[in-house]
């Protein structure tokens, strides 16, 4: 047939009529659902292998509650496997609100400069240097999240402009067992190819922008999350922690009342398929069940109506 | 139209110029046309008034003989196009959307109306159809408009072309050329002003009718020449147009003030052809629209299918729908807003301004939502759904089983599978319009039932020795032995039956080229004069002495024709009086219903139950039974006394002035008594190849046949017998009352009658043409659609085209749900074939017209099955389905955003890249389920055809595949599975980090996780419900498969995206690859359940629903004893017809057209 009208008929009309038995079916069904139920199990078996430790309202620790201080409170913690990543997480904050998500520039951040119709036009409330935060006014954070005051005339455009930029989360921590410092590695925390490429620093970044779009802390930022409350990546402890009281002691910059909402912190080891994750593993259990249900609801008909269940029309 | 009636009246009343002053005038043709009304439209300025006009002057005020059917011109065409565009809601909506995509604050895609380029594309694709639409249509106009006539230019004869027709002109037309503009009869090259015309094209009718020149104009134009005299001017006084096909009301006057009324007689329609007369002289009295023709034509309404509108008012539910969740994602917005204003500082809206308010949240945030929602409403599917349905109709062109049908309207496609009433023509759909000789009787004796295996079979190769003749189909040898053979038993009956034969008929004979050819106006005379010709008794013609002549075996009788009674439907029989020349002995011979002769027979009682009697009445009821068409032949031998008294009472019965035709009846009866029986013939009105077979077919799938004919009633019922339509255990009911009154009480009758008939018994309902006029009268209109509903079959005689379209629209009227289709093969056809919701046409003998306006044309009836059962079926299934995915695939993208927007405040939020969403329903999504809409196949093509196995065709009628509850069952596996797709992912991964990195996802991660997902879903979704695969299909899943992820991998490379290194990071998440395999199987394997459990539900819909009479029809073949019942009405059918110029229908149309003006007037109030 296909000799004679050649490849569009083939193409065309070759036809299958894949007529999958009811046998074949309830057999599929069952094993999916198996191999379901065991992947569960599995990722529940190691989910229950990964520490992940919060700490819930750090800063209701410190007492007085005082913003823009030092701080710091102790926490015991348990034997934990390096790498241990150190997050700090965000409850009630919408960064995934529409006004939000879209109120930056791609093109500032990418270490261009921006007319002024653009900032109106993409970072829409804020536009100008007075828009910014007090603290953000007047200093440069650099790279390494050091912050050196410099002074720029409160109408230019703010650099970097719009509402996620401003809200930039800035509280830094160190942590301590018992005098001796535990590093806390804040390089490489963002995702590869973001630094240098989606953020790129001004020619002149020291004298118009107020923060270096290559920090990572802000890179990390500037991902916008997709949940209301979430993490996000300060720093890697590459080295095993024992168990102890560690001093956890952080510049509380951030305030939560604002959002009323409250900030975490949250270590965790990692497992072969990264962190916690409780979702999966029920979701998979779940869904194995449900197939299983369903083969055997086929089954059950099967039995009952005999040989016609499931022969197509005829 | 009161207006109207009383100039009818005036006209009426006797035309004689009284006045003095008028005798008198020399001026009498020396006045200023008057016969167009200062103002109005086109109907009110020259449909209004009644017309004057003299010969030779041609009123150029009056519109020119010019048609125009295009519905554009060049100028025009933009304007028209943009309203015609924008008058359907969906363009409108669209635009409203485009502007508001438009608008900074609303919209979602940086203020381009992305939305613009389908549209546009939409637009310009119905734009450029309608325009090459109507190009055809004025290329078609041109040709006729073109079209060459002679007309009298006041001294000559020249050539102009049609459109320059005035009225007023006098116009010569030829032997077979079509009339090109309503006119009235003036002079005819045949000595008695008598000219014949084919009316095909008007009714459909193929027997010609005969009109002739009034007597007064006979005397005043008696040369070629004569037309440029002066003095041979008349004045032509006449009706304002009307659409009346049988109605012309007119009056002459000639120059020596002679005034003679006109009636239709005198009257020659456009559209016609001339013929067996050389040609006529005729003056033009209507011209282009004005005329009959073109006042009876229907501009094509544009058709939609069923399914279509069905899909509009589920879009405008959806559209509701989507109204409606837009508020409330923005009211819930606006108010959670407000309420956690004082937490949402990083927002920073000011107190000041409109933003912070409730009102201005709600409405930005509504448009917002809308934009989102935009594809709910998909636009898609209207692109879509069109491409499809051209495809399939082109593939429906290639069906190498189909004899090229062609498809005009490809709208349709789906329509044909839902169709539940078939009307259908007679002549030329069902038969092929070949009457056949096939059978005669003579004595006791039947000839022409032979075997092919027969000895005495006439073979094909034997058959060249016989004369060479159109019309006959017989075989059998046993006959020209009894001719042949002088000693033969039957030789002297035979001779004398087919003398009878040769010349009781009103034939006329030609002699063209030197062959003998005959002008019949009946077919069936035709081929029992064939008949006579084939076994050797030639008909050679009548000559002006009235002295008919056969020849046989080498010798020429001679008769002398004394009288001629004519065939009317009421006399149901002709006769002849004739004298042998040679031997004097006078004869009347006649033929006709064996219900009226055999009666009439010169046979005692015991006779008559004599076997011979009863072995011919047996005959006929078995050759009705398989539909042949049967006359009765006697004859009466007259004494020379007996004759010459009769004669002269008769003489003097003609020259009475009252009740002249009554007292002539009374002589005729007088005549026609005392019979013998020659024998009988029968004639087959040859049905189309498999005409049977494909009515059975129809009928057990659940469609109703009607069949609408111009036919008379005997023909109607023969052919219903013979293409199995009727048989004798139906009940017939027959309606041929021609009084409102009387076919009331009928009907009444009737409807009584049916509850206490066995419920196993069909009914079939017979109507005519003059009842289904009083019928269609909106009181009786209900009972006639009541007892229409009680009826398998329907069978509407001698209908008008008009009349024809009047009972396709009572039955859509009735029930708006159910589906009709119109075949037909002649113009008469066209209007039933536009008014139908389907209208197919059968590219035959009978010209184009009603293949051009059928949506669908086909060479043959037959056809039809593979059409509706194959093509119609699957085109509806696919097409159901085709809707249906559409709107779930739109629902699964746009529904992951709302759910989303509980994780986001509905803060009208997009999950997806723009530019990635435009693109959903153009490449990710739209190719498989277009090979699905064009090459899916459930079951085998011919096994569907077949229709046997079960009634696949069921579901179409139904609706059972595309209705509330299935789009609702689609809509709400759209409604779970987009919340699995939104919430599965996002905390499949934004719960989550990266293993050896810690890093964390964001929202454009898990919105292009969802979007790939949503890709995914909806391609396997079409391989989860196609019944075939084909590498298309695989390819086209694949294609779009690979074509997102090349897509995604562009984005990932540039910077500015907000989803740039996305895909690449996706890809090194473990999660993302295990929430992939857990959406996907959790979608699937539900989505194949709830699949199961609803095929299984439509199944058993079919199945209750399954064949009601299985193919059990095969009972109807001959050998079969008939079954009882079917009392009633019918005796045993004994099949009589017969096809002829009838002078009493003629008359009768005068009266038919006022109850037709009665009709119109109340279906325009309606």
């Amino acid at each position: 047939m296909s000799d004679s009208k050649g490849f569009l008929h083939w193409l065309f009309f070759k036809k299958w009529h894949p007529v999958p038995s009811v046998g074949s079916t309830i057999a599929l069904f069952s094993i999916i659902g198996v191999i379901f139920v065991a992947l569960g199990i599995v990722i529940t078996v190691i989910n229950n292998n990964i520490q992940e430790v919060t700490i819930y309202k750090y800063d209701q620790k410190c007492s007085p509650v005082e913003y823009n201080k030092k701080c710091s409170f102790m926490y015991k913690l348990d034997n934990m496997k390096a790498p241990i990543y150190f997050y700090y997480e965000l409850e009630n904050f919408y960064q995934n609100h529409r006004r939000y998500v879209k109120s930056k520039s791609s093109t500032q951040l990418s270490g261009e400069e921006i007319s002024l119709s653009d900032a109106e036009k993409y970072c829409d409330p804020i536009i100008y240097n007075k828009d910014l935060e007090v603290w953000q006014q007047d200093v440069y954070v650099t790279e390494q999240n050091i912050l050196i005051p410099t002074e720029r005339k409160p109408d230019d455009i703010a650099s970097p402009c719009g509402l996620v930029a401003k809200s930039f989360f800035n509280d830094t921590y160190t942590l301590s067992l018992e005098e001796k410092n535990i590093v806390l590695n804040q390089t490489g925390i963002s995702w590869p190819n973001d630094k240098g490429k989606k953020y790129k620093r001004a020619p002149n970044s020291e004298s118009t922008q107020w923060i270096d779009p290559e920090n990572e802390h802000f890179i990390v930022w500037m991902r916008t999350a997709g949940l209301p409350t979430f993490r996000k990546l300060w720093g890697r402890i590459e080295q095993d922690l024992e168990e102890g009281e560690y001093k956890f002691e952080f510049e509380n910059n951030y305030n939560p009342q604002m959002f009323a909402g409250a900030k975490n912190i949250v270590l965790s080891t990692s497992g072969p398929f990264g962190g916690k994750n409780l979702f999966l593993s029920i979701a998979f259990i779940v869904v194995g069940v449900i197939q299983l249900l369903i083969a055997l609801a086929f089954l059950i008909k099967k039995i009952r109506a005999g040989n016609s269940f499931g022969q197509k029309n005829e | 139209m009161t207006e109207i009636k009383n100039v009818q009246i005036e006209l009426h009343t006797p035309h004689v110029l009284n006045s003095m002053e008028e005798r008198d005038s020399k001026n009498l043709f020396d006045y200023q046309y008057d016969n167009i009304e200062k103002k109005g439209n086109y109907a009110q300025k020259y449909q209004s008034k009644n017309r004057k006009i003299t010969s030779n002057r041609p009123d150029y005020q009056l519109p020119d003989n010019s048609i125009q059917t295009s519905k554009y011109t060049l100028l025009n065409f933009f304007p028209k196009q943009l309203f015609e565009q924008f008058s359907k809601l969906a363009n409108v909506y669209f635009v409203l959307m485009g502007a508001l995509q438009m608008v900074p604050e609303v919209s979602i895609s940086s203020g381009i109306p992305t939305i613009y380029l389908p549209l546009g594309f939409i637009i310009l694709v119905s734009g450029a159809k309608d325009f090459y639409e109507d190009y055809k249509r004025r290329t078609s106009d041109n040709e006729e408009n073109k079209q060459q006539v002679t007309a009298f230019d006041g001294k000559d004869f020249v050539k102009i072309p049609s459109y320059e027709l005035r009225v007023g002109h006098i116009v010569k037309v030829n032997q077979d050329e079509i009339i090109s503009a309503d006119m009235i009869l003036l002079r005819s090259s045949e000595k008695k002003g008598i000219c014949y015309v084919e009316t095909k094209s008007l009714d459909g009718e193929t027997n010609l009718k005969q009109k002739n020149v009034h007597v007064d104009l006979l005397q005043t134009f008696k040369s070629d020449d004569c037309f440029g005299q002066l003095d041979k001017r008349i004045i032509l006084k006449y009706q304002a147009p009307t659409p009346y096909l049988y109605k012309f009301i007119g009056e002459t006057t000639t120059s020596n003030l002679q005034v003679s009324s006109i009636n239709f007689n005198n009257f020659l329609l456009r559209g016609c052809n001339l013929r067996n007369v050389k040609y006529v002289f005729g003056l033009v009295a209507y011209t282009g629209h004005d005329t009959k023709i073109m006042m009876n034509s229907y501009k094509a309404r544009t058709k939609r299918s069923k399914l279509e509108v069905k899909m509009q008012q589920f879009i405008l539910i959806i559209f509701i729908t989507q109204f409606i969740m837009c508020i409330i994602a923005s009211l819930v917005y606006s108010i959670t807003y407000f309420n956690n204003r004082q937490y949402l500082n990083y927002l920073y809206i000011g107190e000041n301004t409109s933003e912070y308010t409730i009102p201005y949240n709600f409405f930005v945030r509504f448009g917002n939502w809308m934009l989102i929602f935009n594809n709910f409403v998909p636009i898609s599917l209207l692109v879509t759904l069109e491409m499809v349905k051209f495809i399939q109709g082109k593939i429906m062109t290639l069906d190498e089983k189909l004899n090229q049908p062609r498809v005009q309207t490809s709208n349709l496609n789906e329509e044909l599978g839902q169709i539940e009433h078939i009307f259908s023509d007679k002549t030329g759909t069902l038969t092929c319009n070949i009457m056949e000789f096939k059978q005669i009787i003579i004595g006791n004796q039947n000839y022409g039932d032979i075997l092919r295996s027969s000895d005495d079979y006439i073979r094909d190769d034997e058959l060249l020795n016989y004369p060479q003749v159109s019309n006959v189909d017989f075989r059998d040898k046993t006959l020209m032995q009894a001719i042949n053979d002088k000693n033969h038993i039957m030789h002297d009956k035979v001779e004398e039956c087919l003398k009878m034969i040769s010349i009781c008929h009103t034939v006329i004979s030609d002699q063209k080229d030197g062959k003998l050819i005959y002008n019949a106006t009946s077919p069936d005379e035709l081929a029992l004069l064939n008949f006579a010709r084939f076994v050797g008794f030639e008909f050679l013609g009548t000559d002006e002495n009235n002295i008919k002549r056969i020849s046989y075996q080498e010798q020429i009788i001679e008769y002398q024709l004394l009288e001629m009674f004519e065939f009317t439907s009421a006399r149901k029989r002709q006769s002849i009086l004739v004298q042998v020349i040679n031997t004097g002995d006078i004869y009347l011979f006649s033929k006709g219903a064996d219900s009226v002769l055999l009666d009439q027979v010169r046979l005692s009682k015991e006779e008559l139950n004599k076997n011979e009697y009863h072995q011919l009445v047996q005959r006929l009821q078995e050759y009705g039974k398989i539909g042949l068409r049967t006359l009765v032949l006697s004859k009466r031998k007259l004494s020379k006394q007996e004759y010459e008294e009769w004669h002269k009472r008769y003489q003097l019965a003609t020259q009475q002035i009252e009740n002249r035709e009554e007292k002539m009846q009374v002589l005729q009866d007088e005549l026609e008594k005392n019979y013998e029986i020659l024998g009988a013939t029968a004639i087959e009105d040859k049905l189309q190849q498999d005409v049977a077979d494909t009515i059975a077919a129809v009928k057990a799938a659940g469609i109703k046949v009607w069949v609408l004919t111009g036919d008379k009633i005997e023909t109607a019922i023969n052919i219903g017998y013979s293409c199995s339509l009727l048989t004798n255990n139906l009940v017939q009911h027959i309606v041929d009352e021609k009084e409102e009154l009387l076919i009331n009480e009928r009907l009444d009758d009737i409807l009584n009658k049916i509850p206490t008939l066995q419920t196993t018994q069909g009914q079939a309902l017979i109507i005519s043409g003059d009842a289904l006029l009083h019928a269609l009268k909106p009181d009786i209109q209900k009972k006639v659609a009541e007892v229409c509903g009680y009826c398998e079959v329907v069978l509407c005689c001698r209908v008008s085209p008009k009349q024809k379209q009047d009972v396709v629209s009572l039955i859509r009227g009735r029930n708006q749900l159910c589906s009709t289709l119109a075949i037909g093969d002649g113009a008469n056809d066209v209007n039933m074939i536009t008014a139908a919701h389907v209208g197919v046409g059968i590219r035959g003998v009978e010209g184009q017209q009603a293949a051009r306006a059928a949506d669908y044309s086909v060479q043959e009836f037959r056809e039809l099955r593979r059409l509706l059962f194959f093509h119609g079926r699957e085109c509806y299934r696919r097409n159901s389905v085709l809707v249906c995915y559409t709107f779930y695939k739109n629902i699964l993208v746009v529904l992951p955003q709302f759910w989303y927007g509980i994780l986001s405040m509905y803060s009208a939020q997009s999950l997806y890249d723009t530019f990635i969403y435009q693109l959903f329903n153009i490449l990710y999504g739209a190719l498989p389920i277009m090979i699905y809409g064009i090459f899916d196949e459930e079951y085998d093509a011919d096994q569907l055809t077949d229709n046997k196995l079960q009634n696949y065709y069921q579901q179409g009628p139904q609706g059972v595949l595309f209705n509330i509850q299935i789009v609702l069952f689609w809509v709400f596996c759209g409604f779970w599975q987009a919340a699995i797709l939104c919430f599965f992912p996002t905390y499949t991964i934004s719960e989550n980090f990266v293993e050896n990195s810690g890093f964390t996802h964001h929202l454009w991660a898990q919105g292009t996780m969802i979007f790939g997902l949503i890709v995914v879903i909806c391609n396997l979704k079409v391989l989860l419900f196609s019944n075939t695969y084909t590498p298309a299909l695989l390819g086209s899943i694949s294609f779009s498969m690979i074509s997102y992820l090349l897509s995604w991998i562009i984005l990932d490379n540039i910077p500015q995206a907000e989803a740039y290194v996305v895909f690449q990071s996706l890809f090194q998440t473990p999660n993302f690859h295990f929430g992939n395999i857990l959406v996907i199987a959790a979608i699937c394997s539900i989505d194949i359940a709830l699949n199961i459990k609803l095929n299984r539900v439509l199944q058993k819909v079919n199945q209750n629903t399954s064949i009601k009479t299985p193919f059990s029809l095969n009972n109807l073949s001959i050998h079969q004893p008939p079954k009882i019942g079917g009392k009633l009405n019918n005796k045993a059918h004994t099949g009589f017809a017969f096809n002829c110029l009838d002078r009493d229908e003629l008359e009768d149309q005068d009266k038919i057209d006022l109850y037709g003006i009665d009709n119109q007037v109340q279906s325009q109030n309606g």
